[in-house]
């Protein structure tokens, strides 16, 4: 079990505007340090505005970090790598209407990263689309369909597979499951859970759902008006928190 | 007598494939101070219902039923002058998304001012906008809005979801209705707020003795704040009885694979194991099923579901299934 | 079309575009303007061959013939005669080809030029992207007709320089529509989406910009059109268009604005022209907004 992933000291600011010509900035995440290791699963929970998208949108390079270091894999990130990135670590969309171009077929969709990365031909890029459609639980014509014609939750499978398109190590999910009716979310959890086991990877999760955090991560952090207010083993945190305000955040949340 | 009565609603309309019915006999029954769940997931139909109850779906929907009554007055056969006297006063509703129900270029006071009801102002013409003011300070209070000087003064999309949300339940509140309809209230709306917004119906229906009818796609906010529940699966009513009943033993398949899609619902699941699901997804209303809808992701399946079940009521508890989830019936 | 390997096909999906197509052809108004635009664009074609006479040529003894369904006028000056005894049916051809071909080519070097420049705008960001949108927003306020008089002044009254100073005039146009397009795509999701997957500036545009801001520049090239056949009518009725003997629809109103009451046909058929052409234009622009507009679902 090795480490995958460690960020250390990682912060970002916004501008906020000026002062006398001078701008000025506020810090939305404070210094987070972390590490995932291969297979495992960490959640990242908080209220809204707690810096939880940030922090997902700087691991997998939306954004860029204010300061702090990211290690993968035992090479740093740099920030505008985004080819040697995106092999490694990738994110699937909260939203799969707007995060799915809608005048593009599912199948040049998928293809696109392996068209911008690798320089495989037109045939082989064909035969991985679909064999990760057939691992998402779809068929292979649907590599023809538009986007507005399938469901929310095949539109939401179609961005598991988009992450999956690069056999990356990491995946990060930014609430991808909160805007899915009960029926098809537990059916994606148990698509990820199984390829969790299947292909070895991690998964970072960011959600406000404590039950399926609950359900389905070994490590928990908890974050509050950016800052880690705690971080440890998901039984523990969940059972035993630590700071009274996990304890009011979990209460909040639904626990 | 029951407030909202509902028995056999279809609503239908024409495509290109030929007649398509979305809602297939519903049946549903609201009693007076009472609040009603129903839940199903996107496709079900419910929004649907919803809007089939306040008059406005447009004309390309065909609303049929055997029985349409609000407190004994049929529905289907008021004139568009009578039905639009109705909505509003007696029947409320609150939609999904409440900033874009505001107008974003006019300020929350403005339009509050606009869409107060002045028919119980008996003050005179001069001083008829401090009645306003105390109207919407009063209204706000009650929805549990402290700082209304700054809410009032500020445009929606400068307000969080949660905020807006109580505007409008503010709104509609202040023409005293009996029955409020909520259309999915929380879904967009951080979950600390969504707390604040089931505590406030509940606090309506206790003390205004408002009905409520409660349409959510999630069990879980169902299952503190209610006490009837009507489950929906693509159009039809699948299961239908008090919420304690329901959630201690679910007599359809489709409840008992919603129940156990929330994992704190069985105690005894494993870390990272599989949750019990159904396979498959929601038919598009292209493909609908014959018979019972459920039929091709029923594990419980059997060629006799191909005719549409009817209801069956057991001790208060309906449900409509050819194999139910219960060892025997006593009939 | 989409084909898939199985034999039996049982849905064929248009892309997109097809689908727009569909949608406009239903519109029976815009269907109308079509077929007039396609008229006129065969008669812009086909306009030396097809008219009667020279336009310049003049008949001394024909002069103000009515038009040939009225009793004094005759058969061989169909549309009846000018006060220089001009065939005004062979004048209106030829015309076409001046108002009409020349606006269709004006446009489309503008829309060219104009889009162009409004994707670098519109793809770069922070100080450039600040400047450049000044820059549009002052070049909008360039009104067409200065422009021409002042070029027409400087270098001479020519057919080209009317259509350089017409073409000017609509590049703004198009830069503006094609630069706010252009950044209110790169706020979506799925250009996030691309970049996350490795792709440089120019794949991202190529590959997911351009098939969505197509629409708005297509309903953006119907409207120049319309603008720039009014623009040229307009520097013909002032005098300052293209010169004499080159025939022109404004130039021809011009001159038949004094015989409006004895021979009203010299003012009515040149004006019907311009209008029907303009109607065509803006009926094609009407339909496909709203072919757009109803999407492809």
């Amino acid at each position: 079990m090795s480490t995958l992933l460690e960020v250390n000291n990682l912060t970002k600011s916004f501008r906020v505007g000026h002062r006398w010509l001078i701008p000025q900035y506020q810090r939305v995440l404070g210094p987070v340090s972390f590490s995932l290791e291969e297979q495992q699963t960490l959640s990242i929970v908080g209220n809204s505005g707690s810096g939880k998208t940030t922090l997902a949108r700087i691991l997998v390079g939306a954004e860029q970090r204010t300061s702090g270091k990211i290690i993968l894999e035992g090479e740093q990130l740099e920030v505008k790598k985004h080819v040697q990135r995106c092999c490694a670590i990738r994110m699937i969309f909260q939203d799969a209407n707007t995060s799915l171009n809608p005048r593009m077929r599912i199948g040049n969709l998928l293809e696109e990263p392996l068209k911008f990365t690798t320089d495989m031909p037109a045939k082989e890029r064909e035969q991985e689309v679909y064999s990760k459609l057939r691992q998402v639980g779809l068929l292979p014509e649907h590599a023809h369909f538009y986007p507005h014609m399938i469901s929310g939750g095949q539109k939401q499978r179609i961005a598991v597979a988009r992450a999956l398109m690069l056999n990356p190590h990491i995946i990060v999910a930014d609430e991808a499951l909160s805007v899915l009716d009960m029926s098809v979310r537990s059916q994606i959890i148990n698509l990820l859970l199984r390829l969790q086991k299947e292909m070895g990877l991690s998964y970072i999760f960011v959600s406000h759902n404590i039950n399926i955090v609950r359900h389905i991560s070994d490590k928990v952090m908890v974050l509050d008006q950016g800052k880690v207010i705690e971080l440890g083993e998901a039984d523990q945190v969940f059972n035993a928190p630590k700071h009274d305000q996990t304890k009011k955040l979990l209460y909040t949340l639904g626990h | 007598m029951p407030l909202l009565d509902i028995r056999n609603l279809s609503i239908e309309f024409d495509s290109p494939h030929g007649r398509i019915r979305a809602v297939d006999r519903v049946n549903l029954s609201i009693n007076p101070g009472e609040i009603l769940g129903l839940v199903g997931e996107s496709g079900s139909g419910k929004s649907l219902v919803a809007k089939a109850i306040m008059g406005i779906l447009n004309d390309r929907w065909t609303v049929s039923a055997d029985r349409l009554r609000y407190n004994g007055v049929d529905l289907l056969s008021l004139s568009g002058k009578e039905r639009r006297k109705l909505m509003g006063r007696e029947i409320a509703m609150v939609f999904q998304e409440p900033s874009s129900s505001l107008d974003p270029n006019d300020t929350v006071g403005h339009q509050f001012h606009e869409s107060l009801p002045m028919d119980e102002c008996d003050v005179s013409f001069f001083k008829r906008r401090k009645w306003r003011d105390e109207q919407i300070k009063s209204l706000l209070h009650k929805v549990g809005i402290r700082d209304h000087k700054r809410v009032l003064k500020s445009y929606p999309h400068e307000l969080s979801e949660g905020i807006c949300q109580k505007v409008m339940i503010a709104m509609t509140i202040a023409y005293k209705p009996r029955l409020l309809i909520a259309d999915e209230p929380t879904t967009v709306i951080e979950a600390g707020a969504q707390d604040q917004i089931f505590k406030l119906f509940k606090k309506l229906n206790q003390l205004n003795e408002v009905s409520i009818l409660l349409i959510t796609h999630d069990l879980e906010h169902v299952a503190n704040w209610t006490e009837t529940i009507t489950v929906m699966y693509c159009g039809q009513t699948v299961e239908a009885g008090y919420t304690k009943d329901i959630f201690k033993q679910p007599f359809h398949p489709y409840t008992m694979a919603l129940l156990q899609s929330m994992p704190h619902f069985d105690e005894l699941l494993n870390h990272k194991s599989q949750l019990t699901s159904l396979s498959g997804c929601v038919p598009s209303l292209q493909h609908l099923p014959i018979g019972c809808r459920l039929g091709p992701r029923c594990p419980r399946a059997h060629r006799r579901c191909v005719e549409t079940p009817s209801m069956e009521k057991v001790r208060g508890h309906y449900f409509s299934c050819h194999f139910p989830l219960i060892e025997h019936i006593e009939s | 079309m989409a084909r898939t390997n199985s034999i039996y096909q049982e849905e064929v999906i248009p892309t997109p575009l097809r689908h727009i197509w569909l949608n406009f052809i239903s519109y029976p108004m815009a269907m109308l303007g079509l077929w007039v635009f396609v008229a006129f664009l065969v008669i812009t074609i086909i306009a030396p061959f097809a008219a009667p006479y020279s336009p310049e040529l003049q008949h001394p003894n024909a002069l103000l013939y009515p038009p040939s369904w009225h009793d004094d006028g005759q058969v061989s000056f169909f549309l009846g005669t000018d006060d220089l005894g001009r065939d005004i049916l062979s004048n209106l051809l030829h015309g076409a080809r001046t108002t009409f071909g020349s606006s269709l080519i004006v446009t489309i070097f503008a829309a060219f030029i104009g889009i162009f420049l409004g994707i670098l705008s519109g793809m770069s960001r922070g100080l450039k992207s600040s400047i450049l949108n000044h820059i549009l927003d002052a070049t909008l306020a360039i009104p067409s007709l200065l422009l021409a008089i002042v070029l027409v002044a400087i270098s001479g009254q020519t057919l080209t320089n009317v259509m350089i100073a017409v073409g000017i005039a609509l590049v703004p146009q198009f830069m503006r529509a094609t630069h706010t397009a252009v950044h209110h795509e790169l706020t979506r999701e799925y250009v996030v989406a691309a970049k996350l997957d490795g792709a440089n500036q120019f794949q991202i545009f190529y590959n997911v910009i351009l098939p969505n801001i197509l629409n708005a520049l297509i309903v953006q090239f119907t409207l120049a059109i319309s603008i720039a056949i009014i623009d040229i009518a307009t520097l013909g009725f002032l005098r300052i268009g293209a010169p004499a003997p080159t025939s022109e629809w404004g130039t021809m109103l011009a001159d038949g604005v004094d015989l409006i009451f004895i021979a009203p046909w010299n003012v009515t058929f040149p004006g019907m022209a311009i209008f029907a052409s303009v109607l065509a234009v803006n009926l094609i622009g009407y339909g496909l907004q709203r072919a757009v507009k109803e999407g492809f679902g």
